[in-house]
């Protein structure tokens, strides 16, 4: 199997972050206009192709048994990968051994001239004697290690033909398999289950609109669905990292990190969404008992609270990404990402609660004065 | 400003302003939160409250903790994957000649799907749907079949993959690995307990839960068939738990990979499509939100109250009582159990452990009727093991037990909440059976981490 020696480029991480929520946006526009369509579709044929095309899930996902030749192909490159990291040691370890006893060789050595007594002569014969030894199984590894690494080159070629093979015949397996399709029953789809909200949505604003607010709001349904598809995006590098590291013997530096700190963005950014649709959970004792306008009378009372916190946080935080942005911080770590973006995220979050915030205490104040008119 | 005051009077100013909050409606997050930020400006140095980002700023960017939105993303995938109707139905057929065999079912059911997803929710509600109308079709009793649901349902947030053992890890400082290992048995164990109590009240009375007519069962080649279906959550089944199990891959990467296998079972079933992706990731965003804000806003308000010395006040106060240390965590056990009749989970677990664990670890757990005790190593483990279980009552106990509400919420109108109440009752008893074979066998939970990572 080959190296992946791939490091996901700074700009590349910060334009994927901003461009994939767009253009997934842009395709659930166009389903939901278009409808779904039934059946097996190329893209994502395609889509498990180059994921996880080496175990044959494309072909499953045809539901085509021909899957089942790549399963034992892709198990024993497993192996063989697994093979090869245990060749590694073998023969890190045997080198060692050699370079041990090159220098011990050295060591015993004397200068020209200088005779030796009987003593050191025999432990320098031994000495050399071990070098040879060391060196036959230091090479004896090598070769060993060469022969692993041969045969996971040539399974990588077998696989990488059969998944050549395949990505040519997919648009027509791709037609039979929905010809196929069109002709069974169309299963019906349940509807989806319906969470009944407790210690949520009990908003009496919810349903409220005023011009003001929804303006105020505008931004926050934006950045909740914006950083909504994240998650998807976390399944795919995940993923990667597993499949590089047990298939292709390289592990990366730079999944991890890339993405804890995505999801740390997404937590600040969503939370002002949240509070929106109202999911921030409650205690239901008392509010639920009040009456809409008591419910109102007691979130404008409780809105003192939650502007005390939100402020506070948007202005340390200011503070904070203030200090970080002055000093461009990058991370610590080899792959040494911009920083300071994901300070910035702390105090934005923030601001985003203040804004849905007023937007709430607005409408609550017009919940109370017009049902008293 | 920095005023000085008794640490008994802080705390109850500080509980008693925060139940004030809470009893107003304001969001958990913000109460906590809120709180904090005013106690430490007035009895405390203002300038500690530059401190708030870089306390926030940890959990943000927590590596385990992005296994929280992964789970339920997952949890939100399958959902719409179709494999629960196809799961029940399974399980169903096989067992259908058996009495209570429909409500064994539902229990089973469950447990594997809670094997698939960390959270409680969809999956009650889904099968409450199916398997609630099935049972009462075929005469079971309401109670039986409503509290097999209610009690299966809340087994997703033991069994792993868990939010629950994720949160915990974190707060706890506790490796998230060994938690998950740790609640297998004690999952299975619930498990058990539920299958065979439906079965033996069954049996003892069949018109509980009468078998299938024969005319409705089906035949063996028809049941070797029905194992089909299962095939792929069992696959991703195994591939989520062996990965944690086999330590190839960190729990997080568990549940990026776990993701993926429900997506393509997403696709399999011809469901993976771009407004399901969508309405997957808005549902994961808003159950994160959720969670990672009352993180911030509840680690600031434990934060100020240990610094305060609250944790040593409560300890003193707990030890105080003389109970012996098996007294104690029975005392704990009662005051989670009383909180998760109001509080959600997160809430309690942020606010509870970082206070109760210290006392837990400083105590001595010697074993009660001569039977061997917990190593001081283990207590954090064990603790969240049992911690766990209780919580899954909190999900039951009436008035404010999650579950109870989800399975009003798809059960036919002449299933009333007053009987919800009451199934739930006898379940609970199960689940305090449970929490007491943790505590009185901690094997059932050390063991088996302790052979899994060991050498580690």
């Amino acid at each position: 199997m080959p190296h992946l020696n791939f490091i996901l480029p700074h700009w590349l991480y910060w334009g994927t972050l901003i461009l994939f929520p767009l253009v997934a946006m842009y395709f659930v526009q166009r389903q939901l206009k278009r409808g779904v369509p039934r059946g097996p579709s190329l893209f994502i044929a395609y889509l498990f192709w180059a994921t996880g095309g080496i175990m044959g899930l494309h072909r499953f996902y045809l539901r085509s048994m021909w899957g089942f030749i790549f399963v034992p192909v892709f198990l024993l490159s497993l192996h063989v990968s697994d093979g090869i990291r245990d060749r590694r040691e073998d023969v890190s370890r045997t080198h060692a051994a050699y370079e041990t006893a090159v220098s011990a060789v050295r060591r015993l050595t004397l200068p020209p001239g200088v005779s030796m007594t009987q003593n050191e002569q025999a432990r320098l014969e031994k000495a050399k004697a071990d070098e040879a030894k060391a060196k036959t199984e230091a090479d004896f590894e090598r070769a060993h290690m060469a022969q692993w690494q041969s045969w996971s080159n040539w399974l990588a070629i077998l696989l990488a033909v059969m998944l050549a093979i395949d990505a040519v015949l997919m648009p027509m397996l791709v037609r039979k398999q929905r010809a196929r399709e069109a002709n069974e029953a169309v299963a019906v789809e349940p509807p989806p289950p319906e969470m009944p909200p407790i210690g949520t949505q009990e908003d009496p604003t919810m349903h409220l609109h005023t011009r003001v607010t929804d303006a105020l709001e505008w931004f926050n349904v934006r950045a909740g669905e914006f950083v909504a598809y994240w998650a998807v995006i976390s399944v795919f590098v995940y993923y990667y990292e597993v499949i590089a590291r047990f298939v292709f013997n390289s592990p990366t530096n730079w999944v991890h990190e890339s993405m804890f700190l995505m999801y740390g963005m997404q937590y600040m950014l969503c939370g002002a969404y949240a509070y929106r649709e109202d999911q921030h959970v409650r205690v239901d004792v008392f509010y639920v008992k009040l009456s809409t306008r008591g419910r109102a009378i007691a979130d404008i009372i409780t809105s003192v609270f939650f502007f005390i916190f939100m402020v506070t946080m948007a202005w340390t935080g200011t503070r904070f990404a203030l200090d970080a942005i002055n000093n461009s911080e990058v991370s610590f770590t080899e792959w040494g990402i911009q920083y300071w973006p994901v300070k910035v995220m702390l105090p934005l979050g923030a601001f985003l609660m203040v804004l849905q915030g007023l937007s709430k205490l607005i409408k609550d104040i017009v919940l109370v004065t017009s049902r008293r008119a | 400003m920095g005023l000085e005051i008794d640490i008994a009077w802080l705390t109850v100013l500080l509980f008693g302003s925060l139940a004030i909050l809470l009893a107003l409606g304001l969001p958990m997050a913000f109460c906590t939160g809120s709180l904090a930020v005013i106690f430490l400006f007035v009895f405390g140095n203002p300038a500690i409250l530059n401190m708030m980002p870089s306390r926030i700023f940890p959990f943000m960017t927590d590596y385990q903790l992005s296994a929280v939105p992964l789970f339920i993303f997952m949890a939100a995938v399958l959902e719409k994957a179709g494999i629960i109707e196809e799961l029940f139905d399974a399980v169903y057929k096989w067992l259908g000649s058996v009495k209570g065999g429909l409500a064994a079912a539902t229990v089973i059911a469950c447990t594997a799907l809670a094997a698939m997803v960390g959270v409680v929710g969809a999956t009650e509600v889904t099968m409450g749907m199916i398997a609630l109308p099935a049972m009462l079709k075929r005469g079971y009793d309401e109670k039986l079949a409503c509290g097999a649901l209610l009690s299966g349902g809340t087994l997703g947030i033991l069994i792993p993959p868990s939010v629950m053992a994720i949160v915990y890890a974190v707060v706890a400082q506790q490796s998230l690995g060994e938690l998950l290992v740790g609640s297998i048995f004690p999952g299975l164990l619930l498990s058990g307990l539920y299958v065979s109590y439906i079965l033996v009240r069954c049996y003892i009375n069949p018109s509980l839960g009468p078998a299938l007519p024969p005319e409705e069962r089906v035949s063996g080649r028809e049941k070797l068939q029905l194992l089909k279906n299962t095939i792929a959550p069992i696959l991703l089944i195994v591939l989520v738990l062996g990965v944690i199990f086999v330590g190839i891959a960190t729990p997080v990467e568990a549940a990026g990979i776990g993701t993926f296998g429900a997506l393509f079972i997403s696709a399999l079933h011809r469901r993976l499509n771009w407004p399901g992706i969508q309405e997957a990731a808005i549902a994961t965003l808003k159950a994160t939100a959720m969670v990672m804000w009352i993180f911030f806003g509840a680690t600031m308000f434990v934060g100020f109250f240990i610094v305060k010395g609250g944790q040593t006040f409560v300890a003193n106060s707990i030890l105080g009582t003389g109970l012996p240390p098996y007294g104690i965590l029975m005392l704990m056990m009662v005051i989670l159990f009383v909180l998760g009749m109001f509080l959600d989970w997160v809430g309690i677990l942020l606010l509870t452990v970082p206070i109760f664990l210290p006392i837990m670890k400083s105590l001595p757990w010697e074993g009660v009727f001569g039977l061997p005790g917990v190593k001081p190593d283990d207590v954090a483990l064990w603790y969240g093991v049992i911690f766990m279980v209780n919580m899954q009552m909190a999900f039951l106990s009436p008035p404010f037990g999650y579950s109870l509400f989800y399975l009003k919420s798809v059960a036919p109108p002449q299933i009333t909440m007053a009987t919800i109440f009451k199934a739930a009752i006898n379940f609970m008893v199960l689940q305090w059976i449970g929490v007491g074979l943790c505590i009185i066998f901690p094997a059932i939970v050390v063991w088996l981490p302790g052979l899994i990572y060991a050498g580690h």
